[in-house]
């Protein structure tokens, strides 16, 4: 990495600095042209006597003369706009590109940071630096040679033309440049100073919000938000403090510079207007002189001003670099090693001493073989996770050596340690993607390369990523290692995955998710089958007149108890989903439906007489009461608008009310749900009024796209996948037996062969950010599972199946099955954990243990015994 | 089952015989209403006492495991509550329930009992009483058992 800005600027970016100088050159004799022209016309064409003029063979008459000049100006001036935006956008392009450059180059740093330094890196800060502190280069990187060499070139014209007229007025007018070019960068220097220490505060800041997000928890539970109000007024008074010190420098020395550019002049009037009194300077030469020198004024101000801003992002990028280089980074190869083998051989502990946070662990000497199992015991301190990451590399040892054949972890590339170990902590990192990428994440190291497209988007990326020294690879392309998992492609991975989310029990969860989630209605076609499969098999599994005493059955024109009022005028619901009530209610499928059938007056009706028993219960328990919680499809504040909202209407008929406030009448209707709700706003004829608006209904949405019948055999993905295997409504006074429904529907969707396609959609729900969307149980499974996909020589589980119970113990015999040749490490909380060959114990003072437990078949033979530490 | 109808059978306990049909209105909204067939099992004697019930129709056994298999020790009928006692002393089921016929009940959260106890004092104080006579029943059942003792052959 370049640690001057100069030398940076120059060496990725010469080629487009000359054109952009070649661009600026170009431009001088069209604005020449275009300055002369004007002239042309008053003096020549409209002032001009003796027509006509011959112009490149042609004779033109004064006024075709005067039109013929007139378009050239037109065109001189679209032809000088036309070279400044192509000169504007390679400016443009060279800053993005060396600031895109300058981005990945420090990013790639970070990624080669030795562990220890994250210790004290802080990712607030990286980010500031990285994305806030460095932008403003980009604009100047574009201009760094063409705007010296085009206000300097001016500079150097007018200057001349001074001289040529007199010297010591030359020298008059530029006396005072060496004082400039000496008061002004020493002022500066503060100025510099200065823009580092607000540089360094805002750092801090962005570091002091990103981590106050981040402990929300924290600052809930210990009511510290005014703390951290605090803390940010601090550091925002620290910026305003620097602020004002850097506007009172920066001024002062525009005070300054404006000072001195004025002075010349006084010179000249003073000194020159003697000189011409006393005849020894003639009067024209003075004007002239003047008159160059206020045309030096211009690019002198604009050279100083280059100046200024070239020591400000010098410092700048320094001030950046500095924080990104230094020592504890590894050489490049650490990343871009090529892809390695799994190192095969043992994990070997010697002379090793953990140092400050450690727990005071010592290791004389373990070594875990392929194969065998290690349990690790106590450590409570800290010195177990200090053993277990110092296994894995997350820790380099104060002193001693970690190797794994023979091979020291601190000198192996990622590539090596990637493919030959894994490692599981309590707390996985899980990426806000997909949960199948978050399982497949642990084999993405073959970097699909963008040469291999063919597609526009691909050479775009491809062009742009060379020119910026990015990497070439295309982010969203195949990145799977399938060789490293010992399968040939897709399918067998897709195969792979759907065994190892089951053996660990991640796949139960999966499939809950995926009961409870809609299907892309794109793939709706596919789901037809095996939904309509897995129905058939529900219904023979439990018999329709077992079933309907859980589940009451959809059958047209009759009203259904336990679904909502809506469900019961449809008989069906569109395909599109929709995020609550209200906004089913818009939808013009939905909309033009009610109107078509004339359901809104009675719907309406019975959404004002459910709002009037919430007022008379809003009246009865008060409106802080909790009873008022009781409803699940009627949320507090609901109930309290709908409430309000009665009292407003002070009787008046229906339609003489607002339409939005007959919105929610019927948004109150349509949510309701007899069994469930209970509350008395229908009776048998209303019910049956209902059931008839549902034959219009019917009448009118026949045939249309994007709307499924309740009694049609099609998937309809507006519903959840549940409620299309089902197709009848829970009942609410039976949820005694709702348990018993959820297993046959379990079994009736192994038996449909429908389980491994709701895994599948599992897996292609997004994890959430840091894994929110799942449990701290399923997001350790999912380490797990990528652990094991990436068929690793050794695996180390920290924090996860620890105990000595049934489900962990079952846990680490998958493990050990699924990897019979890897050494197998794991951190045990039960002193009752037996399954495990070698028993390894951290003392109370940190010294390491270990004895044999039970001698696996290939070691008995050679008779090693207990392993001392 | 409607609101209305709940209400009704409500009305005729001796629990709810002070409260006003509004509230009782309330209680019935915040229940659950549920249906149980015969034989279904509501809870076990050492179950969590997670929510009381009350009989809207339908009849119930109430079951104690003993040495000889299950024995029955009582039948509660529409209008009784059941399940209050290890609501609020939060033990475990004392006893089980079975549902002797088909059954509709009205179940109240352990959250929804304490919330009624605290809204409304006309039911607490019911429920005091009601909790008083069947103290001073099982005192009275007591000191005739020890009198029979104490009196029968040794």
């Amino acid at each position: 990495m370049e640690r001057r800005f100069v030398k940076f600027v120059w060496r990725h970016s010469k080629r487009e600095q000359i054109i952009i100088l070649a661009l600026t050159v170009l431009s001088f004799p069209l604005v020449y042209i275009s300055l002369e022209i004007p002239k042309i016309i008053v003096n020549d064409a409209i002032d001009g006597r003796d027509f006509p003029r011959v112009v490149l063979g042609f004779e033109f008459d004064q006024v075709p003369y005067l039109l013929l000049l007139c378009f050239a100006f037109l065109g001189m001036v679209v032809l000088i706009n036309g070279v400044k935006w192509v000169l504007w956008i390679a400016v443009g392009m060279c800053g993005e590109r060396m600031l895109r450059r300058l981005r990945f180059m420090l990013f790639e740093q970070v990624l080669r940071f030795r562990i220890a330094r994250f210790r004290t890196t802080k990712p607030g800060e990286v980010i500031q630096a990285m994305l806030g502190e460095i932008e403003p280069l980009g604009g100047f990187i574009g201009e760094v040679i063409s705007t010296p060499a085009f206000q300097g070139g001016l500079l150097c014209v007018y200057m001349l033309f001074i001289f040529m007229q007199d010297v010591w007025l030359g020298l008059a007018a530029i006396s005072l440049y060496p004082i400039q070019a000496v008061v002004i960068p020493l002022l500066q220097r503060k100025v510099i100073r200065l823009n580092r220490a607000r540089a360094r505060n805002t750092r801090t800041l962005a570091d002091n919000i990103g981590e106050s997000v981040g402990n929300i928890p924290e600052i809930f539970t210990n009511d510290t938000a005014r703390w951290h109000l605090a803390q940010l007024t601090g550091r925002l008074h620290t910026n305003t403090l620097i602020r004002l010190q850097l506007f009172r420098r920066k001024f002062t020395i525009k005070f300054v510079n404006n000072f001195l550019n004025q002075l010349t002049p006084f010179f000249f009037y003073s000194i020159g207007g003697y000189l011409v009194i006393v005849g020894r300077l003639d009067f024209g030469s003075l004007v002239a002189v003047l008159a160059a020198y206020k045309d030096l004024a211009g690019p002198w101000r604009e050279v100083l001003n280059y100046i200024q801003r070239w020591n400000d992002f010098n410092s700048r990028y320094e001030y950046v670099i500095e924080s990104f280089t230094g020592e504890g980074v590894y050489p490049p190869e650490r990343i871009f090693a090529e892809r390695a083998e799994p190192l095969k051989g043992e994990l070997e502990l010697s002379g090793v001493e953990g140092g400050p946070g450690s727990g005071g662990l010592t290791v004389s000497r373990l070594v875990i073989r392929p194969g065998e199992t290690a349990a690790v015991f106590g450590g409570g301190n800290g010195a177990r996770d200090a053993l277990l990451r110092m296994m894995a590399g997350l820790i380099e040892p104060a002193a001693g050596r970690v190797a794994i054949a023979g091979r020291p972890l601190t000198e192996l590339t990622l590539p090596d340690i990637g493919a030959t170990l894994a490692y599981v902590g309590s707390e996985p990192g899980i990426l806000s993607r997909s949960i199948r990428d978050n399982l497949v994440y642990g084999l993405m190291r073959r970097a699909p390369d963008l040469a291999e497209q063919s597609t526009a988007e691909a050479m775009t990326l491809l062009r742009e990523a060379r020119l910026t020294g990015n990497l070439t690879a295309d982010p969203e392309g195949d990145w799977v290692d399938y060789e490293a998992a010992g399968i040939t492609g897709p399918d067998e991975l897709d195969q792979r995955i759907l065994a190892l989310v089951d053996r660990v029990g991640l796949a139960d969860d999966l499939v809950a998710g995926a009961l409870d989630s809609r299907i892309d209605p794109r793939h709706a076609e596919r789901w037809t089958g095996p939904i309509l499969a897995a129905r058939a098999e529900l219904n023979a599994a439990i018999g329709a007149e077992a079933l309907a005493d859980v589940a009451e059955p959809w059958e047209a024109g009759r009203f259904n108890t336990n679904a909502n009022l809506l469900e019961n005028v449809l008989f069906g619901m569109p395909l599109e989903p929709a995020a609550d009530m209200r906004a089913l209610a818009r939808m013009p499928l939905v909309a033009g439906a009610l109107d078509a059938a004339g359901a809104r007056p009675e719907l309406e009706a019975i959404g004002r007489d459910i709002a009037e028993e919430f007022a008379t219960l809003v009246e009865t328990v008060g409106e802080a009461s909790s009873v008022l919680d009781a409803f699940p499809a009627y949320p507090k504040a609901d109930i309290l608008a709908a409430a309000e909202l009665l009292r407003g209407l002070h009787g008046l008929p229906l339609d003489a009310i607002k339409p939005e406030q007959r919105e929610t009448l019927l948004v109150l209707a349509m949510a309701f749900v007899q069994t469930r709700d209970r509350l008395d706003v229908l009776d048998e004829g209303r019910m049956a009024r209902l059931t008839a608006v549902q034959g219009r209904v019917r009448k009118h949405l026949e045939g249309r796209e994007g709307f499924v019948f309740f009694d049609e055999e099609r998937f309809n993905p507006g519903r959840s996948v549940a409620e299309n295997i089902l197709n009848a409504k829970r009942r609410h006074d039976r949820k005694a037996a709702w348990k018993l429904l959820a297993e046959r529907m379990e079994a009736a969707i192994r038996a449909a062969g429908l389980r491994d396609d709701l895994v599948r959609l599992g897996l292609g729900t997004p994890a959430g950010s840091g894994g929110g969307n799942l449990s701290a149980t399923a997001r350790r499974r999912v380490a797990l599972v990528r652990a094991l996909l990436k068929r690793p020589q050794l695996v180390i589980l920290d924090g996860v199946a620890s105990g000595g119970g049934e489900g962990d113990r079952a846990l680490r015999a998958v493990v050990r099955d699924e990897l019979p040749d890897a050494a197998f490490v794991f951190a045990a909380d039960d002193p009752a954990v037996d399954d495990a060959d070698l028993k390894v114990e951290i003392e109370s003072n940190g010294s390491v243990h270990c004895e044999t437990l039970g001698a696996p078949p290939d070691r008995a033979a050679d008779g090693t015994t207990g392993r001392d530490g | 089952m409607n609101l209305n109808r709940a209400v009704q059978v409500m009305q005729e306990m001796q629990l709810f015989r002070n409260v006003d049909p509004k509230q009782l209105k309330v209680v019935a909204m915040m229940g659950e209403a549920r249906i149980y067939r015969a034989g279904e099992r509501l809870f076990e004697k050492g179950d969590e006492g997670d929510a009381a019930y009350i009989v809207l129709g339908g009849e119930v056994d109430v079951l104690m495991p003993t040495d000889g298999g299950e024995q029955r020790v009582a039948v509660l009928g529409p209008g009784e509550i059941f399940g209050e006692l290890a609501v609020i002393c939060e033990q475990p089921r004392s006893t089980g329930i079975a549902a002797r016929s088909d059954l509709e009940v009205l179940r109240l959260d352990r959250n929804v009992v304490l919330n009624l106890i605290r809204e409304f004092p006309d039911i607490s104080l019911e429920l005091v009483r009601i909790l008083g006579r069947r103290l001073e029943r099982t005192t009275r059942e007591l000191s005739q058992a020890l009198a029979g003792r104490a009196a029968g052959p040794g």
